[in-house]
């Protein structure tokens, strides 16, 4: 038996039926009508007509009429839940004119989608109404269910009626085609719950009259206050003109607190709570409601003054005008009666912060004098401060610890106020959860809801067609910090499918560590990473010269896009233990520290090179930086390497490994045994191997790979000539004989560099300042113009199909001259 | 259908529902004119300009009428406010009462006009 029934003749069923078929505009037609007739009425009166008594007739039955059309028919709504099981009433009107008890699901979705709450709903989830229609399946639709279903959601949301955001809800609820779809949508049914949610704060709060703040006598009994205007915010006045904010947090505890506060003895509040917080939200909120004065005790109708800081210190000229201004401005506080004075970032009044001005001994009789009412807002390290230098005033203080929202309550905050920051573009409810999400993990200087309003405001700078989306939120971040939080587009998939080819680009062999470095890149872009650790962590063992610092930046380049991107700390200027506090500094005491940097660049390579030089502490504190994937520096704010990679290199053990390569063992086969090698001898604790992901040992290279190497510089070199058009080439034996002249098992691939330095880039400056290479030519050089065997190098035309036009080689350069030698102008006229 | 629909309202919530607005109209009024405030300080000092000394017996005297003016002053424009507020709201008592009343012959009376001014 159905728990609801639903009477179609139902007089109110009529009613609601005229409403939706146009009563809005029938009101208007009644009104032109009634104006018209009683003008016609008094002029037939005026002109002593019979017809004036008809006309006056009917305007008054039209009048009685409109009245009952805008204030019964018009205003028709839905029964509040409970109060009936009629459907026809508990149903929202404009969906009751409509409905019938065997409508099918479609032909209920097509009733739903003409109402603006359930196109509100759709518009906040992107939710197209077609696709929905598509899921809706063929199967019967169980009415009952579906009310029961409503009633519940409505009920989960304090709402105290059905409307129509509920049944769409509803329907996600019920229909298994819907259910299914909501993981492909990337949401669930406490998100649609939550969205019918804030259409019922919306219609709440626009249905709420405007609160009377007093009225016009209100401040008659009140002193004038002109150097607080002009040194202060009125916010009262703010929130008067404004009426009260909607999406200000509802913090009625906290204001509770607060005005007992101010009402107590000591008459004087300090506001403690991380910026972002909500602070200054609160004085809004207890302007507005000191403003109606209820539960407002003895502050009713008093009005909040936020001293300005920077103000009051600019009209310092001389000794003693501060003192002299703030003295003036609490005597007028003090006189005016009505006044409660707010100082916004207090600290600033404390001689704490750039811009500030020590008040403390002004203040303190103030305080002690209980005669005016302050509000203090202060971080809880601000707060701290005070105490310690000046606990006479905190005693005087009472504190209001404000606590940071859960998520839900946050969201609830971002989603009220998108509406009135977005504009003309709609903000969806996954926006919301994106910049909840994001700020959590890159904006960690501030507290919720602060950090997720300013990433959803940057947002509104990057809006998707006409929606600001999760892909503008993401957009917002990637373009303030420049790191990837967007999927990987096809072109970047590719990309990391071929990093490995990509890094050997620059890296010859080390095959193994290649790929390690590879796969866990791939694992982070595809979100398969732990995201509460570094994308990934990495220790490189292996000799000097192998490629361990060439790997880190290969990856900055191929992942992070440049070289740049790559934080590098030489661990040997880390071995005291003083170097602790130098590593942790915050920003503001080395804005180039490690922590400052990573704030700066999170997506980056973060190189520790020589870790095993490190002073045993800040290994230490390697635990908790591979394990959480952050570090809180010395001003107690952490600092996210969650977006970063972490590498850490080490010679430690280099001989043993060219040991085991030299008699022809492969890395893997040696691996495991050479880091327990690592742990008992004492190198490592084994605590700080097990946190990386990775343990990667490097092979030193052999000649044959060396000469691959030397090509790899010479690439560099012709990248560095380029805007020249001039480009180098080594022969196979000069290549052999640069390796040769700087082959050093101890020292790999360094000495590479310096060769091809010494006897190639020398050799080629030497010929472009002779003019022997022009433009468009290519210089190759033997073995011989490398230091070996004389013979002479070639500077050839790089057009192949006119060999024939290259001028003779000259003779083998001279040697180069011992001074300076003059810069002949390049003739280009000949060319 | 309509012509019950119409009755019932009237005859019913459309009735109470004009005295409320009345009422809740009178109270507006009440509350913009800052009734409860006005009469609370309907003796204290202008905008709380006030004078003290501790001077001569002229110069107290000319602060105790100094304040005086300013208690007259506030006592006066506060008078003023409290007299139209009274005004204001005997008028929607008046006017809003005189509906009340008549509300129930409103709709017979337009259909009595009506006839009225065709039989004329």
């Amino acid at each position: 038996m159905s728990a609801y029934s639903f009477n179609a003749g139902s007089l109110l069923l009529q009613e609601a039926r005229l409403r939706r078929s146009g009563g809005q505009r029938l009101a208007q037609i009644l009104l032109i009508a009634i104006v018209v007739l009683a003008v016609a009425a008094a002029g037939l009166g005026l002109a002593r007509h019979h017809q004036a008594v008809s006309l006056a007739g009917l305007a008054l039955g039209l009048l009685t009429l409109r009245l009952w059309l805008v204030r019964r028919v018009l205003a028709l709504q839905a029964a509040p839940l409970g109060s009936t099981t009629q459907l026809e009433q508990l149903l929202p009107p404009e969906l009751a004119a409509a409905y019938r008890p065997n409508l099918t699901a479609p032909q209920l979705w097509t009733i739903l989608t003409s109402t603006w709450q359930a196109q509100f709903v759709m518009a906040r989830f992107g939710l197209y109404p077609e696709v929905i229609a598509e899921h809706l399946g063929d199967e019967p639709l169980d009415h009952d269910q579906l009310w029961q279903a409503a009633t519940a959601q409505a009920q989960a949301t304090s709402l105290p009626r059905l409307n129509s955001a509920v049944i769409v809800t509803a329907l996600f609820a019920v229909r298994p085609g819907l259910v299914a779809l909501l993981p492909q949508l990337k949401l669930t049914s406490e998100d649609l719950t939550e969205g019918a949610a804030w259409l019922g704060r919306l219609e709440a709060f626009q249905a709420a009259k405007r609160p009377v703040y007093g009225g016009i006598a209100r401040d008659w009994a009140a002193g004038f206050t002109p150097t607080l205007s002009r040194f202060g915010q009125n916010i009262s006045q703010q929130v008067e003109l404004g009426g009260k904010q909607f999406g200000l947090q509802e913090r009625t505890q906290q204001l509770d607190a607060l005005v007992t506060g101010l009402n107590s003895a000591s008459g004087s509040v300090a506001v403690i709570g991380e910026p972002g917080i909500g602070k200054s939200s609160l004085l809004l909120g207890l302007a507005d409601r000191l403003l109606q004065g209820q539960d407002s005790g003895r502050l009713a109708h008093h009005q909040i003054f936020s001293l300005n800081a920077s103000l009051i210190l600019g009209q310092q000229q001389g000794a003693g005008d501060i003192e002299r201004i703030v003295l003036m401005l609490f005597g007028e506080a003090l006189h005016a009666g009505n006044i409660v004075v707010a100082l916004d970032e207090a600290q600033l009044f404390f001689g704490q912060g750039t811009g500030a001005v020590n008040l403390s001994q002004l203040l303190l009789p103030i305080l002690q004098a209980h005669s005016i009412k302050l509000v203090l807002n202060l971080t809880p390290g601000d707060w701290q401060k005070l105490k310690s230098t000046n606990a006479a005033m905190t005693s005087l203080l009472t504190p209001l610890v404000l606590v940071e929202p859960s998520q839900t309550d946050t969201l609830r905050v971002l989603a009220d106020r998108a509406l009135i920051m977005e504009g003309d573009r709609l903000t969806t409810y996954q926006a919301l959860q994106e910049a909840y999400r994001l700020a959590g993990r890159y904006f960690q200087d501030e507290a919720y809801p602060g950090r997720a309003l300013k990433l959803l405001e940057a947002a509104l700078n990057h809006p998707d067609g006409q929606l600001i989306s999760a892909t503008s939120v993401q957009e917002a971040v990637e373009s303030q910090l420049g790191v990837k939080v967007q999927s990987a587009t096809v072109d970047e998939s590719d990309a990391l499918l071929h990093l490995e080819d990509h890094i050997h680009e620059r890296m010859i062999n080390q095959s193994r560590a290649v790929s390690v470095v590879a796969a866990a890149l791939r694992r982070a872009r595809a979100g398969v990473a732990n995201p509460r650790r570094p994308i990934g962590s990495f220790l490189f063992l292996g000799p000097t010269g192998v490629g361990k610092t060439e790997l880190a930046r290969s990856l900055a380049a191929v992942y992070f896009g440049a070289e740049r991107n790559i934080i590098r700390l030489d661990m040997s200027e880390y071995q005291q233990t003083s170097d602790v506090a130098r590593l942790l500094e915050s920003a503001a005491e080395n804005p180039e520290g490690l922590l400052a940097k990573v704030r700066t660049a999170p997506f980056s390579v973060v190189l520790f090179d020589e870790i095993e030089k490190a002073n045993p502490n800040i290994l230490n504190l390697f635990l908790q930086l591979l394990d959480e994937g952050n570090l809180t520096d010395s001003a107690n704010k952490p600092a996210s390497f969650k977006d970063a990679i972490v590498i850490a290199t080490s010679n430690a053990g280099a001989d043993e490994i060219r040991r085991h390569i030299e008699a022809g063992e492969e890395l893997e086969s040696f691996e495991q045994a050479f880091t327990d090698n690592l742990i008992n001898s004492g190198q490592f604790k084994p605590e700080l191997i097990n946190r990386f992901d990775e343990v990667v040992l490097f092979r030193p290279l052999n000649p044959a790979e060396l000469v691959q190497v030397v090509q790899l510089l010479i690439n560099e070199v012709n990248r560095t000539l380029e805007p020249q058009k001039i480009q180098v080439k080594l022969t196979d034996a000069a290549a052999a004989e640069l390796v040769r002249a700087g082959y050093d098992p101890r020292l790999g691939a360094r000495p590479m560099r310096r060769m091809v330095q010494r006897r190639v880039e020398d050799t080629v400056a030497g010929q472009i300042l002779r003019g022997q290479a022009r433009p468009g030519d290519t210089i190759s050089l033997d073995i011989a113009d490398v230091g070996g065997p004389a013979q002479a190098p070639v500077a050839a035309s790089t057009s192949a199909a006119a060999p024939a036009a290259t001028p003779p080689p000259p003779p083998a350069p001279p040697p180069a001259p011992a001074g300076p030698q003059p810069i002949l102008p390049r003739d280009d006229s000949g060319r | 259908m309509f012509v019950i629909g119409f009755l019932q309202w009237w005859y019913g919530p459309g009735w109470r529902d004009a005295g409320q607005r009345v009422v809740e109209m009178a109270r507006q009024t009440y509350l913009n004119f800052s009734v409860p405030i006005l009469l609370r300080t309907l003796l204290a000092p202008w905008r709380r300009i006030t004078s003290s000394s501790d001077g001569s017996l002229e110069q107290r005297a000319r602060a105790m009428l100094d304040n005086v003016v300013s208690r007259a002053v506030g006592f006066g424009v506060r008078v003023i406010a409290l007299v139209t507020a009274l005004v204001m709201i005997l008028l929607i008592g008046l006017g809003g009462g005189l509906l009340v009343l008549l509300w129930p012959i409103l709709p017979p009376l337009s259909l009595i006009l009506v006839a009225g001014g065709l039989v004329l």
